[in-house]
């Protein structure tokens, strides 16, 4: 496909990146906010305002973190899959850079989905890990989010990178459910039933606060993180477009 | 020597074209329309953009402005497989031939790809036309560089387009095989084709027309 | 199609068979990781068997995708892809072509393998039809994924360690259902819904696969 005009380029380059940037602007204190409030509510009510499980005791609070992580994971890699897909279609600069962007962040919760697990899985069962459908599941999910930032980064040309990248993620994304769906029936026939689950308590009320406010909390901090790293990447690519303008002018 | 049969009518013209490649900008502005049978000479130092253009012109490189027309309308608009029928491209190396093939089955191999009717008889024409014949069945491992020149040469010519994008098609060729190249030339103009070439030395022929390439230009 | 099938069928055979014992490297590979699970396992009829169905499996995958390097990587270094572009000749055409024999170079041949194999790792003969079945199928959407990664990679620094990296997650749904249903044989029991699975996943990705890859050629071939 063609690039048009320069003229045309140079603007879709800082039109739409203009006018992210002035959002994130707003944005990014207000998510900041937000999520040290949500986050200091939720790990209160997740130690202090929410009963203990009968089976599992105390153990059971590191359920508030791993939950809500494994959930954001999943959320961050489908958006990042959706925003590859607007920008390899529409060419929009700033979807282009967002899977870029939210990557690292995607990783780092499934990472503290993992270690929340065995974190909750070693009084359990006396194991540090189990091959159990969610942790199995998240760890591919964690394979997925490192094998998309070495393929966009194994490009000299970053664009190539860009755009294998988003046909990677939108493979990845159809998979997902694919791989979810067969995890969890090889798992209910090769596992004993007592490790079939990480066995959630049948959820009550009291329980669902710290979860829901935990969830929040999460999403504002992914969000005041992703604007930063957005920035990063705007602002990185600008300059590009100012070398290459700088260099023109000098030829 | 009769009139050559007037095979191909269509005309070429580039259009304030500018070519950026890393970042910069190799020439810019670039206008030119070549009618049936003409022969452009590209020009320039190394690195000036003579290949770019070539590749632009095939459609394998996006232009950062202007346009490419080829018979009136923008190649960037066509189906990529119709215009990929009406011209040929000859590489500046012949790395893509397969060593461990022998001349004919590296041509049968793009025949049968392009779906050229009678694919042995195209084949056997190709080579005996280059002076390949003799070698037509042994493994291109032991060719010499000439003639693995001669042997994409003979390819492009199998193909049989209007539009003829040579990369530096006189690199390695003896002053006989350049003879051939030549006269090959000379038959595709005279037949109406267009030939597009980039080389460090102007081909000995007549009704050259030379492009000279950079950004000074 | 016949014209693109045609031609790429013979110079990947040519190709594979002149270039002489590279061509077997592929089922040697094969059989050595089998071996080698074998043995750091101990040995015993019993460990192995259970371990059977994972072994063959892992092996059929890591051996299968060795060969995508030859194929793709190859054709994009030379410049081969450069002139396909420039050919009038559909993409997709090629691609799915190069998917077809690479999978009748490794997984064809892998599935001979398995009568090497399955002695090796106490698989008695009678169940050999189903591993033979599920593999057919298995290996079958390796080459079509594996062809896909291999695209996807092209022009990539280090594309042979990455094109491993990417494709073995998108393969594991595949390979559940495959130790799912040969383990469900081999304990006796009916595999034909695993293996009807096997095929569910196997079909959508016969044209998706090759449409996929097709623009992950043309996005990495186009010079920038």
């Amino acid at each position: 496909m063609p690039d048009d005009e320069c003229e045309v380029v140079l603007i879709k380059t800082f039109a739409n990146p203009t006018r992210f940037l002035a959002l994130i602007r707003w944005v990014m204190p207000t998510a900041s906010v937000l999520a040290v409030a949500l986050l200091a509510a939720g790990l209160w009510l997740a130690f202090f305002g929410s009963p203990t499980d009968y089976q599992q005791g105390q153990t059971v609070r590191i359920m508030y973190i791993h939950v809500p992580a494994a959930w954001m994971a999943l959320f961050v890699y489908t958006s990042m899959a959706a925003a590859a897909f607007v920008g390899l279609v529409w060419k929009h600069v700033v979807a282009e850079l967002y899977a870029r962007a939210a990557a690292p962040l995607g990783a780092g919760f499934t990472l503290i989905c993992l270690v929340t697990g065995a974190l909750w899985g070693q009084p359990m069962w006396g194991t540090w890990w189990a091959w159990d459908a969610r942790m199995t599941s998240v760890l591919v999910l964690f394979f997925l989010y490192l094998g998309y930032i070495a393929l966009s980064d194994a490009f000299d040309d970053p664009q190539k990178g860009i755009n294998a990248g988003a046909v990677l993620l939108i493979v990845g994304v159809i998979n997902v459910p694919i791989i979810k769906f067969s995890v969890d029936w090889w798992n209910t026939l090769h596992q004993p039933a007592s490790v079939t689950r990480m066995a959630m308590p049948a959820v009550d009320l009291s329980m669902l606060w710290p979860l829901v406010v935990m969830a929040a909390a999460f999403k504002a901090l992914f969000v005041a993180l992703a604007c930063l790293r957005l920035r990063t990447e705007i602002q990185r690519r600008r300059l590009a477009v100012r070398q290459m303008q700088q260099a023109e002018h000098a030829a | 020597m009769p009139a050559a049969k007037r095979l191909f009518s269509k005309t070429l013209t580039l259009s304030d074209i500018t070519c950026r490649r890393g970042g910069r900008v190799l020439f810019q502005n670039v206008s030119l329309t070549v009618p049936p049978g003409g022969i452009v000479h590209l020009t320039g130092r190394n690195g000036a953009g003579k290949s770019s253009l070539l590749r632009l012109i095939a459609g394998a490189l996006p232009t950062a402005a202007g346009r490419v027309l080829w018979d009136g309308a923008d190649i960037s608009e066509m189906d990529r497989e119709d215009y990929a029928q009406d011209y040929a491209f000859l590489p500046p190396d012949d790395r893509d031939l397969k060593l461990l093939e022998t001349a004919r089955e590296n041509l049968l191999f793009w025949a049968m790809l392009w779906k050229i009717k009678t694919p042995d008889a195209a084949v056997n024409a190709a080579l005996a036309d280059m002076g390949l014949a003799p070698l037509a069945d042994v493994p291109v491992r032991v060719f010499s560089a000439g003639q693995k020149r001669r042997l994409s040469l003979a390819r492009l010519r199998m193909k049989q387009s209007a539009l003829w994008l040579l990369d530096e098609p006189f690199n390695a060729l003896d002053s006989h095989a350049a003879d051939l190249l030549a006269d090959a030339l000379r038959a595709h103009a005279a037949a109406g084709g267009i030939v597009v070439l980039a080389a460090h030395q102007a081909p000995a022929l007549a009704g050259v027309t030379a492009l000279p390439l950079g950004a000074a230009a | 199609m016949r014209h693109v099938l045609i031609p790429h069928l013979a110079r990947s055979l040519r190709l594979h068979l002149r270039r002489g014992p590279e061509a077997l490297v592929t089922v040697f590979f094969f059989v050595m990781i089998a071996a080698l699970f074998a043995l750091s396992l101990g040995g015993g009829q019993d460990i192995v068997a259970r371990a059977a169905p994972g072994i063959i499996w892992t092996a059929a995958a890591l051996a299968a995708l060795l060969a995508l390097e030859s194929l793709y990587h190859r054709d994009y270094d030379d410049g081969t892809f450069d002139l396909v572009l420039m050919s009038p000749v559909s993409v997709f055409a090629v691609v799915a072509a190069k998917m077809l024999c690479h999978w009748l170079l490794t997984g064809l041949l892998l599935l001979a393998a398995l009568l090497v194999v399955a002695p090796m790792l106490f698989i008695p003969f009678a169940q050999l039809g189903v591993l033979i079945l599920s593999l057919f199928c298995g290996t079958l959407y390796l080459s079509l994924l594996g062809g896909f990664g291999a695209c996807l990679t092209l022009g990539s620094r280090k594309p042979g360690i990455l094109l491993v990296l990417l494709i073995l997650p998108l393969f594991l749904p595949m390979l559940l259902l495959g130790v799912l249903a040969v383990g469900a044989s081999l304990a006796g029991m009916a595999a034909k819904a695993y293996v009807l699975l096997q095929f569910a996943l196997l079909l959508p990705a016969l044209p998706l696969a090759p449409y996929a890859a097709s623009v992950c050629l043309t996005m990495n071939v186009r010079s920038s």
